[in-house]
């Protein structure tokens, strides 16, 4: 059953978007709730590639991702953790790895990491239903396979992050 | 159920389904505002967005010839702004795709005959022909009043080298107010 949204307590929609860039199997995410508010995470969006295109001027070299990403909510701030286990993102959101390749823009620009996507588009999403309460921390753990590093710089792959939820007023914040 | 006549009359003229739709381009490698106009109409109570985008880049071949083509990149990103005091609702310029629902279609300025772009040249000009559009699947759920007279704001950012267009529609309630509003009587 979906927790409806209160109008009268003025939500306040709010989209959370991070570029997560996979370095190691595992890296970690955190975003700090306002004080004076609650946030209600309701769905989560996340896209990864499942190929990457590296070019040059005179060749290009292309790796398949071999297992998805996986995605967990820590927030050990309480008392129980939300998951068992991470969950592969294609069994919980849209777009994820579905036909998503990442491009590494020009062998000219290696000391940067500038990249693009192919797009997407948002399909479905389970819904989460989170709800963080006053200065509480989103904190997610993200693990998967980084690429293999064809060239020392571009041994990573980018991880699109985007969390709606709505920031609600929060009685006993403003006592 | 009894209904009230009096109180669904009144009810019909304070609120009505309605749509808001910012539609732009944007140029190369900038950044352009597209924004609406709540009106005095009313409030507008919005509950889900929809949109859509072109992906569009403009290549040159080995003699010269320069060709938009649909590259099948998501090349924009946004920021959700209410003019009311500026409250930005998104925390970052979100890319497009991520958020929107068909997402991406084709644009009629395109070309996508790449035997004649290439003209035989052996350069890897272009990636891959991602041809496809999607249909609607998911209205994203977006429960928020956009007071009157007020703005609906959206940055958007465009790192292809083309212009790239986009739209977005909010779906929603036209609420008015009768302190603000003056309801007309015939």
């Amino acid at each position: 059953m979906e927790a409806e949204i209160d109008l009268n307590k003025q939500p306040q929609p709010f989209f959370i978007f991070q570029r997560l860039f996979l370095e190691q199997p595992r890296i970690f995410y955190n975003f700090k709730i306002d004080q004076g508010f609650k946030f209600i995470l309701k769905r989560l969006f996340i896209k990864a590639p499942e190929k990457v295109e590296i070019f040059t001027d005179n060749w290009k070299d292309e790796y398949h991702s071999a297992e998805p990403v996986k995605i967990e909510f820590l927030d050990n701030a309480k008392n129980k953790t939300r998951q068992a286990e991470p969950y592969p993102i294609n069994l919980i959101s849209s777009p994820n790895s579905a036909n998503v390749t990442q491009y590494f823009a020009s062998h000219t620009l290696l000391t940067e990491k500038k990249i693009n996507f192919s797009a997407s588009s948002v399909k479905k999403s389970s819904l989460l239903d989170y709800e963080y309460v006053n200065g509480d921390v989103i904190q997610i753990r993200i693990t998967g396979t980084p690429i293999p590093p064809y060239f020392i710089i571009h041994n990573y792959i980018a991880i699109d992050l985007v969390l709606q939820g709505y920031y609600t007023f929060d009685e006993k914040a403003m006592v | 159920m009894i209904y009230n006549a009096q109180q669904l009359r009144q009810n019909q003229l304070t609120q009505y389904a309605d749509k808001i739709l910012i539609e732009d381009t944007v140029p190369a490698n900038t950044e352009k505002l597209g924004k609406a106009s709540i009106s005095s109409l009313g409030h507008f109570l919005s509950l889900f967005i929809t949109g859509h985008f072109t992906c569009s880049k403009s290549i040159t071949d080995s003699i010269s010839n320069v060709s938009i083509i649909d590259d099948g990149i998501s090349h924009l990103r946004g920021q959700l702004v209410d003019g009311t005091g500026n409250r930005k609702l998104f925390s970052d310029y979100i890319p497009l795709d991520m958020f929107l629902s068909p997402g991406r279609i084709k644009s009629s300025t395109n070309v996508n005959n790449y035997a004649t772009v290439l003209d035989g040249s052996t350069t890897a000009v272009i990636a891959t022909v991602a041809d496809k559009s999607d249909s609607l699947f998911l209205p994203m759920e977006f429960k928020y009043i956009f007071a009157i007279n007020t703005e609906i704001l959206f940055y958007v950012k465009n790192d292809s080298n083309t212009p790239v267009s986009y739209a977005i529609t909010f779906h929603g309630f036209r609420l008015m107010d009768k302190k603000t509003t003056i309801v007309h009587k015939y």
